[in-house]
């Protein structure tokens, strides 16, 4: 029983960087239909040049912000360069898609041609280990875990209570009436990109923290944020952050009482089952297409 | 005449593929044209050709993108291994290999109508990432991360074992084969089947196709020539790497995909030599290939969307595919209806009877003990304002929407809720649709075809005739007026001959009763008067019909009785004449009552 307390509070910590790749897939998806497969590496990508700038001398947390800032400016860039001239339809879908996916394969030889494929260790957060129920949790994760909820708290802020937010949610359920009103759907969907990618990137930052930094940093922690996006559907944000966690917490357990050797199968296949039972998520909602 | 073209041309075809397919085994095998290096790069190339085809079917023909495919080539590769070291000879194990591929691929194909398209590619993509998992852990089956090794695989038609010099035989045989099966299948009846469901689910379940089972039986097909690509990469390579069958390779395919052209086969060709083309020609530059992938996957998907196959063919054939070209309709060959009728429709003149339906949308109440009779050969209005339940109606005798209590809903002697969508055109429903549906990539003439095979059966047992699908939909063209027509695809012509197209349709799938979802919205005077004539002739030839629509004059023109429909009640129903003074129904419609109307006179 001990054993799996601690093991849901170290999924928890772990799954906090799931959950903001997570919003992060959400939130963009919501605005442009756009699942934008190269939000790993784009947070992976500022990562990189926080380290390079860090090393160069400039602090730390300002290293951080500029990563951040930079990984939103990236995010606006693929949505007006990439994303917005293929048009609106529900066929583009996929189309959008494969055309992130050719992104994250530039951005990942990038990286590699850059700064070589070797894991570069990344400095801690904050430095020390602390017991939480026999487990070990280092207090970077813990520090981590406390940053993604301060981020997702002011996501929700931005969504619940300011009035551009509050456009932004009303736009995604109804482009159409949105633009009628007067909303500039090309601001809501570089908003939305901007918060997207600024989301994985402070992932990307903590996730690199934890383990070492190299260019395909992003691949399981992104694949563990979309099965935490099919639990709680494309569409909803709460769900995509409680799926994110609920994620981390299942390949914890799955991991210690079952198998380590086949976390993904485990992790995927209770998506499987999951998306029989509700293929649009626990919270998300099936658009509804004219018969 | 135009059939027998079609059957030289998938002739010819299949001819260009088997030659292909022997020159080049000739070019690297007996003639030894090129050296053992760049025979081995054609004979990858082969078998990269098979996996992409089956990628770019599934996304051509069925919008259905795969983005973990590995999965699939890892079944063929590893059950061609394991069987290989028990002794099979080849020709034993490449049936299992396809066959466990094509199950397990038809399982999982069956769910794709259970999520969006998108869902679906990400659920592919988890099965792939599982399967990389399992392959590198089950160390039995695959030789863990270390790969395995091919032994010396049986051959019983060569008498001895396969040598490393017949591998490349081996997989451009496959090859070959995969190319003439894929072309079959997908010219065929099969792969226009697969269009109609990509492009109109809806309609096509209408007309009675089953999406579930096509989907499933594409995505088991696709899965059954990537399983052969796995065996052909096996026995030519020599030795398994899992990192063959890692999600990296997978996005390789989706690359050669996307720029070969989804649904051609030349495109597959291409697609699959510039996958192995690109990182041989980047030889000694490290990581260039990435590089080129991501770029020339973004540049052809924002510049030449359709893969640079399909989009150079569209030029060298000078764009004309997709123009919009105008085209007038023969003059309907006026009074042959009545005949039309009698040779094409097994069950004309059956009475839809629609007793005491409710149907709830959370709290509202779309439909309350709605009850209709459209008497046998006869032609019934119905009509009501936006919102009135006109198109719920329509959905519960389809199929689509389920109501919350009804008597019955019955054709003839059939009930049909007890019947899922597709199966109720058998039973003699067919219906048309507001904005026509028609299966956007296939000709008119195509789509009779495609749809007149469902009829079959029907006309068979109805004893018609005319039973043979080319032969009605010859039928029903020159019936109907759409001889100069039959050749386009629908996005090409004007409105009006695409509502009738879609009539056709439903004669062509063999409906002796229509439902008719306003027939006459967006269409002028002109094409209006066209469709009043067909259809009042296919009245007086005993088709039952039920008109629903906004266009009231011509309801009351056609319809021998009305009824009318406001917030999901029946408020009137008689004879045209008497439904147009009703006060109830110009309430319904005006917004006000005869006395205020005096009133307000006064």
């Amino acid at each position: 029983m001990g054993d799996l307390i601690s093991l849901t509070i170290s999924g928890i910590a772990n799954g906090s960087a799931f959950a903001l790749l997570a919003l992060g897939i959400v939130i963009i998806f919501r605005s442009t239909d756009t699942v934008n497969f190269a939000i790993g590496d784009t947070g992976t990508l500022v990562t990189f040049i926080a380290i390079s700038a860090i090393t160069a001398g400039i602090p730390l947390a300002v290293s951080f912000v500029m990563a951040i800032l930079l990984a939103g400016c990236i995010g606006v860039a693929t949505e007006r360069l990439l994303i917005r001239p293929l048009g609106h339809g529900q066929h583009l879908l996929f189309v959008a898609l494969v055309i992130t996916i050719g992104l994250g394969l530039i951005m990942q030889a990038a990286m590699g041609a850059v700064w070589g494929h070797t894991p570069q260790p990344f400095p801690p957060l904050v430095a020390g280990w602390v017991e939480v129920g026999g487990v070990a949790i280092s207090l970077n994760k813990i520090a981590a875990t406390l940053v993604a909820l301060v981020a997702m708290a002011l996501v929700a802020w931005f969504f619940g209570y300011m009035p551009f937010g509050i456009a932004m949610r009303a736009s995604a359920e109804d482009p159409f009436a949105a633009r009628m009103l007067g909303l500039n759907t090309g601001r809501i969907a570089a908003i939305a990109w901007f918060l997207g990618c600024g989301l994985a990137a402070i992932a990307m930052l903590f996730l690199a923290a934890e383990s070492a930094l190299q260019p395909h940093l992003a691949h399981s922690p992104l694949f563990r944020a979309f099965a935490g996006v099919f639990l709680g559907g494309l569409t909803s944000m709460p769900g995509a952050v409680i799926g994110g966690f609920a994620i981390g917490v299942l390949d914890n357990i799955a991991g210690h009482y079952i198998s380590a050797n086949y976390r993904d199968t485990i992790v995927f296949s209770v998506i499987v089952i999951v998306l029989f039972a509700r293929p649009a998520g626990f919270m998300g909602s099936i658009r509804k297409e004219r018969v | 005449m135009i059939a027998s073209t079609g059957n030289r041309r998938r002739v010819a075809r299949a001819a260009a593929i088997l030659l292909a397919g022997l020159a080049t085994w000739i070019a690297i095998g007996p003639a030894q044209l090129f050296g053992d290096y760049i025979g081995f790069l054609i004979v990858a190339i082969g078998y990269f050709a098979i996996v992409t085809m089956s990628v770019s079917m599934l996304a051509g023909f069925c919008g259905i993108w795969p983005i973990g495919h590995t999965a699939f080539t890892a079944i063929g590769a590893y059950v061609t291994v394991n069987l290989a070291l028990a002794g099979l000879p080849i020709e034993a194990i490449l049936p299992v290999a396809i066959l466990a591929a094509a199950a397990i691929g038809y399982l999982l194909g069956m769910t794709a109508g259970r999520f969006s398209i998108l869902y679906f590619g990400l659920l592919t993509l988890a099965v792939s990432l599982a399967g990389f998992e399992i392959i590198g852990r089950w160390e039995d089956f695959t030789g863990g991360e270390n790969g395995i090794g091919v032994p010396a695989i049986a051959s019983l038609l060569l008498g001895r074992a396969i040598r490393l010099s017949d591998a490349g035989g081996y997989s451009l045989l496959l090859a070959t084969l995969a190319f003439l099966v894929t072309d079959f299948v997908c010219q065929g009846p099969v792969g226009r089947r697969w269009l109609a469901v990509k492009s109109q689910r809806t309609a096509s379940m209408a007309v009675g196709f089953v999406p579930p089972r096509e989907n499933a039986t594409a995505f088991s097909f696709s899965a059954a020539l990537a399983a052969t690509s796995g065996s052909a990469m096996a026995v030519a390579i020599g030795y398994l790497d899992p990192e063959g069958f890692s999600l990296n390779t997978g996005i390789t395919m989706l690359v050669a995909t996307v720029v070969g052209g989804t649904g051609s086969l030349v495109g597959a060709l291409f697609g699959a030599s510039f996958i192995v083309g690109v990182p041989e020609l980047a030889r000694g530059t490290s990581n260039v290939a990435p590089f080129v992938y991501g770029a020339a996957m973004i540049v052809v998907l924002l510049f030449l969307r359709r893969g640079v196959v399909p989009s150079l063919l569209n030029i060298a054939s000078g764009g004309t595919r997709g123009t919009r070209m105008q085209k007038q309709p023969s003059e309907s060959a006026s009074g042959d209806l009545a005949e039309l009728v009698a040779e094409v429709l097994p069950s004309a003149g059956k009475e839809l009877r629609i007793e005491n339906v409710s149907v709830n949308f959370g709290g509202v109440k779309a439909l309350q003990d709605v009850s209709v009779v459209v008497p046998a050969g006869r032609a019934i209005g119905l009509i009501g304002p936006n919102g009135s339940g006109k198109t719920t109606l329509l959905n519960v005798l389809s199929g689509f929407v389920r109501p919350r209590a009804a008597t019955s809903v019955r054709i003839g002697d059939t009930e049909l809720l007890t019947l899922r969508p597709w199966e109720r055109v058998s039973a003699g429903f067919g219906r048309t649709f507001q904005h026509a549906e028609l299966f956007a990539e296939l000709t008119i003439r195509d789509t009779l075809r495609i749809v007149a095979r469902k009829g079959r059966k029907a006309r068979r047992e109805a004893g018609l005739n005319l039973v043979e699908p080319d032969a009605v939909a010859e039928r029903i063209i020159r019936g109907l007026g759409l001889d100069n027509v039959a050749e386009s695809l629908p996005h090409s012509l004007p409105f009006g001959i695409q509502k009738v197209a879609d009539i056709a349709r439903a004669l062509a799938a063999g409906a002796g009763m229509l439902a008719l979802d306003e027939p006459f919205s967006g269409l002028d005077a002109d094409e209006s008067a066209k469709l009043r004539a067909i259809l009042r002739e296919l009245r007086a030839a005993g088709v039952t019909i039920l008109i629903i629509d906004h266009v009231v004059h011509e309801i009351f023109d056609l319809a021998e009785d009305v009824y009318v429909l406001d917030f999901g009640c029946i408020i009137a129903h008689g004879k045209p004449n008497a439904i147009r003074s009703d006060p109830k129904v110009r309430e319904a419609y005006f917004g006000i009552t005869e006395p205020e109307r005096e009133a307000s006179h006064a």
